[in-house]
């Protein structure tokens, strides 16, 4: 999978560079701000771009607006965002144009090689990353719902971990419960919040996100 | 005006019942008209305070008994036709032969809770009192000392003493030592702002006051720049202004022209604040005195406070972004050596769990940088402005948060940095101490103010003044000319309103 980096931290760039032909990727560049990578994107043809929200000139939300910028233009490449916090806020604006081949994780995220390198990969097929804190953040903002209510400590973790983009495989592995279990879960909690059944990851995602945004 | 009516019939009754003689009462009228006229050139006097004065005379001696004044004030409701009007007094100079010269006591005060603990006081003995009864003998005229003691004591609230001699002959032509002797009390008359204001509010209806500085007498009307603008008064801060038909009034003070307009809702009329806005009530005027007196030291003061802020909260900026590009930074490039270190070695070694055990607490340490950095200045606030960082104090609440932000555009560092900790502090009191199930946060702006309000449906704050980090709020929100109110009550929730300007 070829993984373009933007951060404006070069430490943290080429860390984040090294990391990911460690774990099989090949980073077909790194750039130090956003309009170097997006001028890149033609020649390098990156399946994913990794970008950090802030990045030169305003060290605001540059990598956010290049981030979005990518999926208008070139909808076939996911994008993964890191940053030095998150907020639900900014998900929505990333995630406003459906939540396929995109990515939005706290940047600390990135210590954990495994799930890191799970969720590049989740995004570079078709799929999503959404960092737990905001999953949670949206949960919490949900929690008092009747809706809600009908589901049980389970069904909640497994509706978390749907948010955050991951099959049902990967839920299964990190519940340690059986597919077949994951299965009946999904099915429970469609059912309880009286949401359209999806096959598709990134359908069900934003099925799940449409909810917990209402 | 009805009043007026009642308080000349009392005084009627006193002089039929009182006064000595005939010539000696048209000489006190003489007298008292030149102290009323001027009176008026400082604070454009009201006929109602010439009733009063005129009154005290009739009585005789020099000054009624406390029992006659309580009568008096009682029959012509005197309180009520001087709005703001705390206290009465009547300090009557001693006799010269009791040895006791310059010595002033305190002889009625109108029955105001606290006030009557004064009575008997030795003026004297207060210097900026003294100062100001002097002046008011000597030159023959009302002497307004500006911030008052009197009034300070009894709360934070500004307030004006206005001295005024009262003369036991007509002293028109004589020097200051005949005045002097001739002077037989001072009329003291305390007022504070904010009740002065009260009676402009016609029952729960909204009043705004704001005060504008055209500039000197004479100049060009408008050919200055832009007048300045002081927020008197408003009483419901978190009701849009716009929404009160606004009235404008000219007056003229201490050399300059000002204007106030007035903004109220739902103004019947013939309303006090239709009399106030047609600018001849004592109460409008007197507000116009006190502020203009105060305004000088009050700008000094807030500009000063204000950069002050705006200092706090750029060195909060900076060390935040000194965070994320040093440290924040570095940690983070660690971090990710040590992952791939950690990769590299055979699963479950030793060194392997060593890693991760360092993994986790640089992660830890991370996450701690980053509360930190939120604390200070939060890094969403300063690249997103406040409506996202508003929406994420709700999004991150344990509980169920009705956000409803509508604001045109970014805002000054310190005024969003204020607005922000007022939300954040409300809502994480609402949390701790208020029981609250719901919440609903406001962030609006118009006519150069942002509006922040929270409310819950808790318990209430029975106690506002305590551990409720509500005062260190106020502190921020006043220093940048804001202000902040809360209102609670047992089973009513709470409800934290801030304003700040920010034009």
């Amino acid at each position: 999978l070829r993984v373009a980096v933007a951060d404006d931290s070069v430490l943290v760039r080429e860390g984040l560079a090294a990391l990911l032909s460690d774990a099989g990727f090949e980073v077909t560049g790194s750039y130090g701000d956003a309009g170097s990578l997006l001028s890149a994107m033609e020649a390098s043809q990156p399946a994913v771009a990794l970008i950090d929200v802030r990045m030169p000139p305003t060290y605001t939300d540059e990598g956010l607006r290049a981030a979005i910028e990518i999926r208008a233009r070139w909808p076939r490449v996911g994008v993964l965002v890191l940053s030095q916090y998150v907020e639900v806020h900014l998900a929505s604006r990333l995630l406003s144009r459906g939540a396929e081949r995109v990515g939005y994780l706290l940047k600390d995220r990135v210590t954990d090689v495994h799930e890191f390198a799970m969720a590049v990969r989740r995004v570079g097929q078709g799929g999503s990353a959404l960092d737990p804190e905001v999953v949670s953040q949206l949960l919490a903002s949900r929690s008092g719902t009747e809706a809600m209510r009908r589901l049980t400590h389970r069904e909640r973790e497994v509706l978390a971990l749907m948010a955050e983009g991951r099959s049902n495989q990967a839920i299964a592995a990190d519940l340690e419960v059986s597919l077949r279990a994951v299965e009946k879960h999904v099915t429970a909690i469609f059912e309880k919040l009286e949401l359209p059944a999806s096959g598709e990851d990134h359908r069900r995602v934003l099925a799940v996100l449409a909810f917990l945004r209402a | 005006v009805l009043g007026v009516g009642i308080l000349m019939t009392a005084g009627a009754a006193w002089s039929v019942g009182m006064s000595s003689s005939q010539s000696r009462e048209r000489r006190l009228e003489v007298n008292l008209l030149r102290v009323t006229r001027d009176l008026k050139d400082v604070v454009l006097a009201h006929g109602a305070l010439l009733a009063a004065m005129r009154s005290l005379y009739l009585v005789g001696s020099g000054a009624p008994s406390a029992e006659q004044f309580a009568r008096f004030v009682a029959g012509g409701r005197l309180l009520e036709q001087y709005p703001g009007a705390q206290a009465l007094e009547f300090a009557r100079r001693s006799p010269p032969d009791d040895g006791l010269v310059d010595r002033w006591v305190v002889e009625h005060i109108v029955p105001v809770a606290g006030n009557e603990a004064v009575q008997g006081v030795d003026l004297s003995r207060e210097a900026n009192r003294r100062a100001a009864i002097e002046s008011a003998c000597e030159r023959d005229r009302p002497t307004a000392t500006g911030p008052v003691r009197l009034v300070q004591e009894r709360g934070d609230s500004p307030g004006l003493v206005v001295f005024g001699p009262v003369y036991a002959a007509d002293v028109s032509g004589a020097g200051p030592a005949d005045r002097a002797r001739a002077c037989s009390g001072v009329m003291i008359v305390v007022y504070r702002v904010q009740d002065m204001v009260a009676p402009l509010r016609v029952g729960e209806s909204d009043v705004e006051l704001e005060l504008y500085d055209r500039g000197p007498l004479g100049a060009e009307n408008g050919a200055a720049a832009r007048p300045t603008r002081t927020l008197l008064f408003d009483s419901n801060p978190a009701v849009d202004a716009s929404r009160r038909g606004p009235r404008r009034s000219g007056i003229e003070f201490h050399g300059r022209q000002w204007e106030v307009v007035v903004a109220a809702e739902d103004e019947p009329p013939g309303s006090v604040a239709a009399a106030v806005v047609a600018g001849s009530g004592l109460a409008f005027t007197l507000i116009v005195s006190v502020l203009v007196l105060r305004l000088g030291t009050f700008r000094r003061q807030a500009l000063a406070r204000g950069q002050l802020v705006s200092a706090g909260e750029r060195d909060r900026r900076s060390l935040e972004r000194d965070l994320h590009d040093g440290p924040q930074q570095r940690l983070l490039s660690v971090a990710l050596m040590l992952a791939r270190a950690k990769d590299r070695l055979p699963c479950g070694s030793a060194s392997a769990d060593l890693l991760s055990d360092a993994t986790d607490e640089l992660s830890q340490a991370l996450k701690e940088l980053r509360d930190l950095a939120r604390g200070l200045h939060p890094a969403v606030l300063a690249d997103h402005g406040l409506a996202v960082a508003v929406q994420g104090v709700g999004a991150r609440a344990p509980l169920p948060v009705e956000v409803d932000v509508d604001l045109p555009g970014r805002f000054p560092l310190s005024v969003e940095g204020a607005a922000y900790f007022v939300v954040c502090e409300a809502v994480a009191n609402a949390i701790k101490h208020g029981r609250a199930s719901q919440l609903w946060v406001s962030v609006s702006y118009a006519r150069g103010r942002l509006r922040v309000e929270v409310c819950d449906d808790g318990i209430g704050i029975v106690n506002l003044g305590h551990g409720t980090g509500l005062r260190g709020l106020a502190d921020r929100v006043e220093a940048l000319d804001g202000r902040l109110r809360v209102t609670s009550g047992p089973g009513r929730g709470t409800r934290v309103r801030a304003v700040l300007p920010c034009g």
